[in-house]
């Protein structure tokens, strides 16, 4: 019964990800890095870190990354998602299970932000065969900075709700 | 309310943001006078290479696919795409670029206009 429950709230994790996903395509990014995304899914990504088991958060940004690249992107829309989300997911993961001590989840968010856009500016460097493009990584940062601020405040809240709110929502899952 | 973790993070941010920039102007003074060759690549094959410095005013058509040309616009020694079909246009929304390190990308017809800080010898198109 867990288990269905597991894939369920993770399935609804995954649509709340491409609902983010189709809002922040609206913004238009004054950077001319291809496939440069703000990472509001980064929210969804943190959120699972913080209830559900690694291989369930690398499947969600699998899963959303692919799910994403078929409204719009293509096969390289799905590379530049799954390398930024991947590597943020990861470091988010580490510092969130072994470095909460050092980190608070704001500043948790902010790396998995840098990393996210560090993840996709190799993509695009492979791709045009330049890591040049690595020189808007400066800019790149003040916006995952803030943006990542903003998630890492959503999150802190969301943490707390959902902690509150654990046996309505059934996500007291105690087989970690 | 700021862990430890969280001071060492705002220190290096603000020092990479720092030097990311000074490596940036670092750059454009070293690059100051050498040719500015915007390379055109498609599809990762280069298209061609062109003079920004004496490309005035000369637009290239260059044809993506069976409906769709994408045009680039030379001027002032800088390079845009002007024009494309392509459904996100970020490419023109990029605008002029002419400094080394810059970029214009077009990912749904795999066009990337790229200026080279070397200097070139060889096979450059001048108008």
């Amino acid at each position: 019964m867990k288990d269905i429950r597991r894939l369920t709230t993770l399935s609804m994790l995954i649509s709340a990800a491409l609902v983010l996903h189709i809002v922040e395509g609206l913004i238009p990014i004054p950077v001319p890095v291809p496939g440069i995304k703000l990472g509001f899914a980064n929210i969804i990504t943190l959120i699972t870190i913080m209830f559900f088991r690694f291989r369930e958060v690398i499947l969600l940004v699998v899963l959303r990354s692919l799910l994403a690249s078929l409204f719009g992107g293509g096969i390289s829309g799905f590379l530049f998602s799954v390398t930024g989300g991947l590597a943020s997911a990861i470091v988010m993961w580490i510092l969130y299970k072994k470095f909460s001590k050092y980190f608070s989840i704001i500043a948790i968010s902010i790396i998995g932000a840098i990393f996210h856009n560090i993840g996709q500016l190799l993509v695009a460097s492979i791709y045009i065969s330049d890591f040049r493009i690595y020189g808007y990584l400066p800019v790149l940062m003040i916006s995952s900075v803030i943006t990542g601020f903003f998630i890492g405040v959503i999150c802190k809240y969301a943490k707390n709700l959902i902690i509150k709110n654990i046996d309505k929502l059934g996500l007291n899952f105690d087989d970690k | 309310m700021l862990r430890k973790g969280d001071k060492i993070l705002i220190i290096l941010i603000v020092v990479s943001i720092a030097i990311g920039y000074g490596v940036k102007i670092y750059n454009s003074n070293k690059y100051k006078n050498n040719d500015s060759i915007a390379i055109i690549e498609i599809n990762g094959t280069e298209y061609g290479k062109y003079d920004l410095k004496t490309a005035n005013n000369k637009t290239l058509e260059i044809k993506v696919s069976e409906d769709a040309v994408s045009i680039v616009e030379f001027k002032d020694g800088k390079v845009r795409i002007k024009e494309a079909q392509c459904p996100d246009k970020v490419c023109v929304k990029t605008g002029w670029i002419s400094k080394p390190g810059e970029v214009i990308v077009c990912l749904p017809y795999k066009i990337v206009i790229k200026i080279s800080g070397e200097r070139q010898d060889v096979d450059v198109e001048t108008f």
